[in-house]
Parts: C-alpha cells; structure tokens; sequence
C-alpha cells in the first residue's frame, strides 16, 4: 500500500462516518509538516506558509463535512494547498507585487518555487555540488515539468494523488513526468 | 541515469522547511476548537452503502470500488433478491393446490424447471420431471377431493386433464427412451414405479368421489375422468416395464435382471389385487341391494292401499333391477377375476423360467381383464348410487316410520361404506330395540 496507509484510511473513514474532530486532528498530525513545506517552497515566507496550511485544514474539514467524494486525502491536502497558493498569487499580482512571478513566464501565475530553493536547502545542502546542480536545473525548467517532478520525487506523491492535485488524468502525468525527466538529464548534461 | 537522477530529487526531500512545533502545536489547537464548532451533534448513525463502499477503499482503490465493485454488487443483490424471493414464492407455492392463489407461482416454476432442462438438452432431467409433475398432479387430486370446496370437481376435472396431458408426456418420453440407443432402463424403472403410484392415489381418488356424498353432480363424469387416466398410468407402467425388458435383453445392465423380474411380478399382483377388489365390491353391492330389495319389498306392501303405494312400487321395480344388474356384475367379475388370477400365475410361471417378454405379455392380458371388471364395477356402483338416495326418500314417508334403514361407516373405503350398509341394515331390522328411537333416513356419514 502506497503512502495512504491502512491507518490512514482507517482515520478518513472514521472521520466521515462520524465526523469525529478527533480523528481529524490525528490526520493533521500525519501531514501538517508537509503541507506547510509544500506551501513553504511554493510562497518563500514562514507567515505565509503558515496561514496557508491553517486554512488548507480548515477547508478539508468543510470538504468532509460537506461528504464531498475523496479518493485520496493527500491528494486532497495538496490540491488544496495548490489552489490556496494561486489565490495567494492572484492577489499578489492584483497588488503588483511580482516579486513571486517568474518573469519568464509572463501570464501570470507561476506556482513553482519562487527561485528559493538555494536560501531554503541549508549549509550543508549548498554545500554539495550536486544538489546545487539540481535545483539549478529544476529552476530552469518549464513550471508544468517542474510542479509534477517535485511532486512525484521530493514530495513523493503517487501518480493519482498527482493526478488529482494538478487535474490532469494519470496518463498525462506519467507522460509529463517522462518529459520532464528527459529535460532535466538534458539540462544537467549541459551544466 | 535515471535512477541516480531520482535519488538526488529524493534526497532534496531531506532539505525540507519544517514548521516550528510549536506553531504546529498551536495551530492544531486552534484547529480543533474551530472545528468543535462546526460539529452538529448527531443522532444515531444510520446504515449508509456509501460508508460500505469507503470502508471498502481502504483496501482497493476508490475508483475501482466506484466503477467496479459497486456496480458489481448491486447487480449480485438485485439477483439475489430476485432470486430469493422467487425461491420464497416457489417453496411457498409448492404446498398449494389448483385454485389457491399461490397455485399459478408452483405451475410456473414447473414450467421453468422443464424449460431449463429442454434447453440444457437434459433428456432425462426432462422425463423425471415430467414424472414428478404427473405425480403431483395426481396428489392434488386426491387432496381436492377430500376438500369441501363447492367447486372441487371443477378444480380437480381441470387437474385430471392436466394430470392426463403429463401421462401422455411422460409416454411419448418413454417412447423416445425405447427408441434410444444410449438410454438407460433406470428412466423406464422409475416411470415405472412412479406410474404404480399414480395409479394407486387415483384409485383413492375414486374411492373418495364415491364416499363423499356430498358430491354428486359432477362426480361420476369426473370419476370416468379419472378411471381414464388410471388406465393411462396402468398402460404407461407396462410399457415402462417392457423396455425394461427390452433394454435388458439388449444387454443393458443398468437394472439388474432381478429388479425387472420384481417389476413384472408387482405388475401382475397388482392386476390381480384390483381384480380382487372389483369383485369384492360388487358382492359386497350385490348383498346390500339383496337387503335393501327385501326392505323395499316390505315397504311396497306396508303401502298398500295408501296413497303410497304407486311412488314406492316404482321404486322396488327399480331396486329389482338394479339388483339384477347387480347380480349379473358379480358373476362378470367373478369371471374376470379368474381370468387375472390364471393369467398372472402363467405370467408367475413364464418368469420363474426367465421368460421375461411373455411374462408382460401376461401383464397386458391380466390388465385387460381387470380393466373391463373395473368398468363393470364403476357401472354398477353408479347404478346402485342412482338407487339408494330413492330409498332414502322414499323411507321419510310417514307410513314407514317403524322401518330403520340407518347407514354408517368407519372406513374412508366405499367397500366399507356398502360393507357397512349391509350390516346395520340387518341389525336394524333384526333389533327392533334400535327401531325405537333411530331416525327413519337412509344417510351415509364418512369419519
């Protein structure tokens, strides 16, 4: 069984069955921390990231009392979590505050990881070459490739949940993950 | 590459901003008092598919639970409780009788287990069936008769027919089975036996038309309705019994020589215990109307010179007559029962040295003789029938009030009902004591 571990599921059907707060908070236990570095790479400030995965819990919460359907509650979090980040840009950008816009991009809204990814790694990550190669070639990568890339490798998320986050069907992400593989070899050849 | 590529994203997984905890534990804190908030206590649970199908989830994947699983079950419970409630319906049914509600559910299922086994090409699941069938028929009957339903004789004419066509059925599949080259004798060994039967329930059948007085219009159509198809069973067992036969001497080893041997002998047993009973009966007729003749008499000369006289001379020539029909019956059957009783001991005879197709010969001559003493019978009981409620009427006169014809019986026999005519009979007129106080009607009463 992938990430979504028996216990898990046991926890999610419980919580739907008796809307137990309970249970819930147990939940948060098992991914606040990654929700908030999901955000944090996402949007670069602590505050943030912290009212992002407040607000990512208390919709979930909504979402299961409203006995909407839920195939993964991960890939619920982190679809979440997602569309809070756009919100955050949209009204980022509405205010004109491009700082967290690639200016590569130029449509708009970017929700890869804001260039942060060196500041964020530590001391003892910079140091190695490698890891700084990597992210550099992440950084140079097209937003799409990169989203699922990191969702699917540093987040480790199954194809489903991935799917389910992005809106795209598991065919699509295996083949944008394919893609973006290729691309990130290629870029780091050239590196 | 590729590998090492991977292992290099994972490791950034170690480079992680991690929440302070105790922001962690704030949050949560103020999570769960928010959502306290928002909880409606509820009442009861109550049962919901959509928990089964989550629950479900936990160990397959949701869609495939959705798309799969759920649609899966939900056919299997329609089947099921398709199913179930016609096994309820059909067990339900196959207690009821023809013009009970529940009756027209047994006949259907009846006719889905025939379908079934037509079209699964199985010939002898077919047969037996169509066998079962007639028998159940043939219960019913009896069953209806001893109702009293006002419209039984309708009812059970309608069986009988029904009854009738499964005969036939079961012939043409005993036919097909003779004709075979792989079938088997042990189909013809139980239409055999399961046609012995059909013709014994019948014969109480008509015993029971006879006893219930209560009966009588309809009843002696129904009961020639019935004498048909006892004949029918009585052929279709013969029959059955010669490609026994037949099947053993082509060498077929599927009934054991020993077991055709029986069935001959029962066969011929049989035709000489229903020739007994014929004759029995109508000796038995032939002394009731010896006494009820002489009672007649009596009242005829009682009558005279009363205004009586002409209605109760009428019926002591009728009474004559029957007597004499009577006493004619006795001596045809009398006859026929010799002729079955010598056939059958030739039949005995031709088996003892394994002749096994002569011996059914002897069984179809012995049937034939008891048919026609049967016949005889049946007509001479109907005549006597057609007598005896005259003498009750005609013994409610005021002038023969001192006459006791009192008619009982403690047997659900006819033989014992006119056995027990006779016997009171002679008591009444022998014990004057019981002239006293018995009532001057001539009934019969069945317990």
């Amino acid at each position: 069984m992938s990430r979504n571990t028996i216990a898990e599921k046991l926890l999610l059907l419980k919580l739907r069955t008796t809307e137990d707060p309970e249970a819930f908070t147990k939940l948060y236990d098992i991914y606040a921390k990654r929700i908030y570095s999901f955000v944090f790479f996402k949007v670069s400030n602590r505050e943030e990231a912290e009212d992002i995965t407040s607000e990512v819990f208390l919709k979930a919460w909504r979402y299961i009392n409203e006995k909407k359907k839920i195939e993964s509650f991960s890939g619920l979090l982190y679809r979440l979590a997602r569309n809070c980040v756009i919100d955050l840009y949209r009204s980022r950008a509405s205010h004109k505050e491009a700082f967290s816009i690639d200016a590569g991009i130029g449509i708009g809204i970017e929700i890869g990881d804001a260039g942060k990814w060196k500041e964020n790694l530590g001391e003892e990550l910079v140091n190695k070459l490698e890891m700084q190669k990597i992210v550099q070639a992440l950084q140079k990568m097209k937003q799409e490739y990169r989203e699922v890339v990191t969702l699917r490798y540093v987040d480790e998320l199954e194809v489903s949940e991935i799917a389910e986050i992005t809106g795209k069907g598991h065919i699509a992400i295996r083949v944008t993950l394919h893609r973006g593989l290729k691309k990130l070899k290629e870029i780091l050849a050239q590196q | 590459m590729s590998r090492e590529l991977i292992r290099q994203l994972k490791s950034l997984k170690h480079a992680e901003i991690k929440p302070s905890e105790k922001w962690l534990k704030n949050n949560r804190a103020l999570l769960l008092s928010q959502i306290k908030n928002t909880v409606i206590p509820k009442e009861n649970a109550k049962f919901n598919f959509e928990t089964v199908w989550q629950a479900m989830s936990i160990f397959l994947p949701y869609s495939f639970v959705r798309n799969v699983v759920r649609p899966v079950v939900v056919v299997f419970l329609i089947i099921g409780m398709g199913i179930s409630s016609w096994v309820v319906a059909a067990s339900a049914s196959s207690e009821s009788l023809p013009g009970e509600w529940l009756y027209p559910a047994k006949r259907a299922a009846e006719a889905t287990q025939v379908t079934v086994a037509d079209v699964v090409g199985d010939t002898d699941g077919s047969t037996r069936l169509h066998v079962e069938f007639a028998k159940r028929r043939a219960e019913e009957t009896r069953d209806i008769v001893s109702q009293n339903d006002p419209d039984k004789i309708q009812i059970a004419s309608q069986t009988i027919s029904d009854l009738k066509d499964e005969m036939q059925t079961v012939n043409n599949k005993l036919e097909k089975i003779k004709t075979a080259q792989g079938a088997s004798a042990v189909m013809a060994q139980n239409i055999n036996q399961n046609a012995q039967e059909i013709k014994d329930v019948l014969k109480e059948v008509k015993v029971n038309l006879l006893t219930n007085s209560d009966t009588t219009t309809g009843a002696s159509d129904l009961s020639a309705q019935v004498s048909e198809v006892k004949n029918l069973a009585k052929d279709t067992a013969v029959k059955a019994v010669e490609i026994m036969v037949e099947k053993h001497l082509q060498g077929d080893t599927s009934v054991s020589k020993d077991d055709v041997k029986q069935a001959i002998n029962d066969q011929l047993q049989s035709a000489v215990k229903d020739a007994n009973d014929s004759k029995q009966s109508v000796t038995e007729v032939n002394k009731v109307m010896g006494v009820v003749k002489t009672e007649v008499n009596e009242l005829a000369h009682d009558a005279k010179g009363t205004d009586l006289v002409s209605s109760t001379r009428a019926l002591s020539d009728k009474i004559d007559a029957t007597s004499k029909q009577t006493q004619d019956a006795v001596s045809s059957t009398q006859q026929f029962n010799t002729t079955a009783g010598k056939t059958a001991s030739e039949g005995q005879v031709l088996l003892s040295q394994d002749n096994l197709t002569q011996a059914v010969d002897k069984i179809k001559e012995a049937n034939a003789a008891t048919t026609l003493s049967e016949k005889i019978t049946d007509d001479t009981l109907k005549a006597v029938q057609n007598v005896l409620p005259v003498v009750a009427i005609a013994a409610e006169g005021p002038v023969v009030s001192s006459t006791v014809i009192f008619v009982t019986t403690t047997s659900s026999s006819s033989l014992s009902i006119i056995l027990n005519v006779s016997t009171t009979v002679k008591i009444a007129t022998s014990t004057p004591a019981m002239v006293i106080f018995s009532t001057t009607s001539l009934t019969s009463t069945k317990k």
